[in-house]
């Protein structure tokens, strides 16, 4: 099932299946290592608050704003 | 003979470690290094020698790529495209390869001079890695050296390499992003040779893999090249169709995936093991005690601050009262006034506080080298996403508790003109070590027993005012959505002593250079405003600071601030020491224990606390306000800043003015 | 990525007991600080509770941590030792600090007694000060700490020789 980032919680792992965003935020988080099919790992959720996931040896904190726009497969 | 040179810039991701290697490097450098990512907003340059060659070393703010989002990022990519430096030295985190070789392969993509450092291969191979140094430089076409900064290693070998790879220049490569990307850049690369203009001055295939991802400087570059039309209609929108998505997203997806190649024949990934980072993140990002143990260590930092430096402060305060009390002997009598009254008085006064300000940098130093400091902007986000600001604000806004000098300068890495100009005007709240003297001194008279809670209630107004006011400006003349927060959290270091030490020393430099000049100048001026016209009793109701203290006290009688109160504040818009220095001459008394006494007597506890307020939220010095017309590059904001600074001030002390009349 | 390190019923109920005592002293703490600053003084030595409204919030905040692990142990049973772990690392910045502040203010008596007369009164702060004017809560239930210290190492240690 795809759903947006926000909604894991702690300890899952998924996979980048859709950024819905502009070109500059797509490139953005390409820079930082999410593309799409990247596998990420939730270290911490807050519930309403920004996510902290692990994605290619890099621990990145994503605020909300950006966590909806990122849908993931578990 | 004229002695051989080269220019090397040091670029890589944020917080790898270009600094440290810069101050190995360059004797004598001192770059800010810590653990947070965005510290080196500008460039720096130095020098250094190695076998007569005079070697010119450029420390660039960290990038995770050359298509720049932040100002600090902009920096980097312009210096290495339009200055061209003989040799690019790109450092990586080898603890985190495959997110940092993608600035590589871009950097691969510009057919420039490239040496690369293997950074922290201490934290490598503590994650169990095992990377085949030699593999990965030949499968890159790259020289590799491998360093540990923090502690020295491998540096020799560094300068080594250093010199070998600016004498001679190595630019074989081996990239290769795949049949359909390759035979689109070929296509472009064919027609851009069509112009010899271009031809001549650019990387042929970095141009085209540029104009493909539209970078907006490589198409100016286009602009006005008679091949312009072809290429935008015919070959982009011929890439669009064979790619099936955006070149730019292909393209990215085609550098990750040279990567993995790579990286699957050079590193050996052990066990992912459970570190000391996850046990401390899964605490301190906690949703619900991730903010009050923020509190709790803020607290413990003030308590600190205050409560042991105290006997510091006294040694000191003994030392300036013996120097006094020899200068009261000397007979010429302007002499001996100036010296007793002024200099030891007023500056003997605020160099008592060199304590407390060095103990709170110290515990400032260990917060920030142990990579607590990104934490704090993970932990407030959520707050600040409510109120449609960004998280990333807050490291600025923490660094201003030291100085909101470089506060401001941070401002920088905040992605968004919105977002940054918010910060910028929103780090004079953040109460800066100056104006710590000011609480020791009226906290310590006034609520003897919750002083340092006293103190710390400072820090947090100004925190909370801080969020208000960018709240305020979020809604009113700086409306729009944050850009997005998206950033890398360090792992955690064992903060060491001598780091610390170094820390707190380096900043603690710059209050006592500011002490030797500024505070030394005040306080001659402010000597002189208190003596003259000459005769009258110093300090007194007569001489000049007398006469401004009254004129302007009126404005303040609702605060219940006393005309020498005022006049002290006045001298404040140079430096907020000087409330102290000043009230240290006005009262014509040393120590500690004195000037309490007699604000005591002139003041109610409740106007005390209104002054902390006041001083706190007023125009921090003129240098700040110097930089804020530099980042902002704006008298308009820069006027702004000021005026809403003292306008919030004054309505801030008079609410507790008004609100602790009727409770007392 | 999951930890090693196993729960145990005498893990949680170490988490819960320590918990408890840093929650109550620190509530101790923080109703004397209030009482007394409406002049309601106690008859307790303040080497047991001393009167201070904020050291009492952080202690009730280290108290929590500990709590938490009990919480997380309930839920999940994985991951077992990060808050005790923090918890204590917490309780030892807070030793720490207030060591230090002892030992600062062990200088200043130091120097009231054996100053020249005319500069006594600079110091006359800590005239009267003994050990015990700064021994608090905060400083002896770090004691109480050590064994879960003890027992977080030995489990991280035994983690890196497996792995």
């Amino acid at each position: 099932m795809i759903t947006p980032l926000c909604t894991l919680t702690y300890g899952t792992q998924a996979k980048i299946k859709k950024i819905n965003g502009g070109l500059k935020l797509i490139k953005r988080l390409n820079e930082m290592g999410l593309t799409i099919g990247t596998t990420i790992k939730v270290v911490s959720d807050s519930c309403g608050g920004p996510v902290l996931i692990e994605v290619r040896d890099s621990r990145l904190a994503i605020g909300r704003g950006v966590s909806t726009k990122i849908y993931v497969e578990e | 003979m004229r002695q051989p040179s080269y220019t090397i810039a040091l670029i890589g991701n944020p917080n790898v470690g270009k600094s440290v290697i810069f101050n190995n490097l360059v004797p004598g450098a001192r770059q800010h290094v810590g653990n947070w990512p965005g510290k080196t907003v500008e460039k720096k340059e130095g020098t250094f020698t190695h076998y007569n060659t005079l070697l010119k070393l450029v420390d660039l703010p960290g990038t995770y790529s050359l298509t720049a989002a932040a100002e600090d990022e902009m920096v980097s990519r312009n210096y290495i495209i339009q200055e061209k430096p003989d040799l690019v030295v790109d450092v990586i985190d080898a603890s985190n390869l495959e997110r940092n070789l993608y600035l590589t392969t871009l950097l691969l993509e510009l057919d420039i001079n490239l040496l690369l450092v293997l950074n922290m291969t201490d934290i490598a191979e503590e994650k169990g890695y095992k990377i085949n140094v030699k593999a990965l430089s030949e499968k890159l076409g790259v020289p590799i050296i491998t360093t540990i900064a923090t502690k020295g290693k491998g540096l020799v070998e560094l300068k080594e390499a250093i010199l070998k790879a600016a004498q001679s220049p190595t630019k074989k490569r081996n990239l290769n992003y795949g049949k359909k990307i390759e035979s689109i850049i070929a296509s472009i690369v064919e027609l851009l040779k069509k112009d010899p203009e271009i031809a001549k001055n650019y990387p042929l295939r970095w141009l085209s893999i540029k104009a493909l991802e539209k970078d907006e400087q490589v198409l100016d570059i286009i602009r006005d090249s008679p091949i312009r039309a072809e290429l935008m209609e015919g070959y982009f929108m011929n890439a669009n169709k064979v790619l099936g998505e955006d070149p730019d997203i292909a393209l990215a997806d085609a550098r990750y995936e040279q990567i993995n190649k790579i990286i699957e024949q050079t590193l050996v990934r052990g066990k992912r093991k459970w570190t000391f980072t996850d046990i401390l993140d899964k605490v301190f990002l906690n949703k619900y005690i991730g903010i009050p143990a923020f509190f709790a260590l803020l607290w413990a930092v003030f308590q600190f601050t205050f409560e042991a430096s105290a006997p510091f402060m006294s040694l000191i305060e003994m030392f300036f009262a013996y120097l006094s009390g020899l200068a009261a002997q000397i007979p010429n009598e302007i002499v001996a006034s100036l010296l007793a009254d002024g200099i030891f008085s007023g500056l003997g006064f605020i160099l008592t506080f060199t304590a407390p300000i060095f103990f709170l940098f110290f515990a400032l130093s260990i917060l920030e080298d142990s990579g607590y400091l990104a934490r704090v902007a993970f932990v407030f986000d959520k707050l600040m996403f409510k109120l449609g600001l960004h998280g990333r604000s807050f490291i600025p806004m923490l660094l201003g508790f030291g100085c909101n000098i470089p506060a401001i300068m941070a401002a920088r890495s905040v992605e968004g003109k919105k977002d940054r100009l918010i910060t910028i005007l929103t780090v004079p709240f953040m109460s800066c070590a100056a104006r710590l003297p000011v609480y020791v001194l009226i906290a310590g008279a006034f609520f003897p027993a919750n002083a340092a809670a006293a103190v710390w209630a400072m820090y947090i107004i100004g925190i909370f005012v801080g969020i208000l006011f960018a709240l305020l400006l979020r809604k009113t003349i700086l409306k729009g959505e944050p850009a997005p927060f998206i950033i890398e959290l360090p792992t955690y270091k064992m903060p060491t002593i001598k780091g610390s030490v170094i820390h707190m020393w380096e900043r603690g430099v710059s209050f006592l250079k500011k002490a030797g000049t500024y505070l030394l100048v005040g306080a001659v001026i402010i000597w002189l405003f208190s003596v003259l016209p000459w005769g009258v009793e110093p300090g007194s109701g007569e001489s000049l600071i007398g006469l401004l203290g009254q004129t302007l006290q009126p404005l303040f009688a609702p605060l219940g601030f006393s005309w020498q109160i005022v006049s002290s504040l006045v001298f404040a818009f140079l430096a907020k020491e000087l409330v102290v220095e000043s009230l240290g001459v006005i009262y014509g008394v040393a120590g500690e224990a004195s000037i309490q006494a007699a604000l005591i007597a002139s003041i109610t506890p409740v106007s005390a606390f209104a002054l902390m307020v006041f001083t706190l939220l007023y125009v921090p010095c003129l240098a700040t306000v110097g930089v804020i017309k530099k980042e902002t590059g704006s008298w308009k904001w820069t006027l702004f800043a000021v005026v809403s600074e003292i306008a919030i001030a004054y309505i801030a002390a008079l609410l507790i003015v008004t609100i602790g009349g009727l409770l007392v | 990525m999951t930890s090693t390190i196993k729960s145990t019923k005498k893990l949680v109920i170490y988490s819960f007991g320590i918990g408890a005592i840093y929650l109550i002293f620190g509530l101790l703490e923080f109703a004397r600080g209030l009482s007394e600053s409406l002049s309601i003084p106690w008859k307790i030595s303040t080497v047991l509770v001393s009167p201070d409204m904020f050291s009492g919030v952080t202690l009730v905040i280290v108290g929590l941590i500990f709590l938490f692990e009990v919480h997380a142990q309930w839920k999940s049973g994985k991951d077992a030792g990060s808050f005790l772990a923090v918890g204590t690392l917490l309780a030892a910045v807070f030793f720490a600090v207030y060591l230090a502040i002892m030992g600062a203010h062990a200088i200043g008596a130091g120097v009231y007694m054996i100053s020249p007369e005319a500069y006594a009164e600079i110091f006359v702060d800590w005239a009267e000060w003994t050990w015990t004017t700064d021994m608090r809560p905060g400083l002896w239930l770090f004691v109480f700490t050590l064994p879960g210290a003890y027992y977080t190492m030995k489990m991280w240690l035994s983690r890196k020789k497996k792995t």
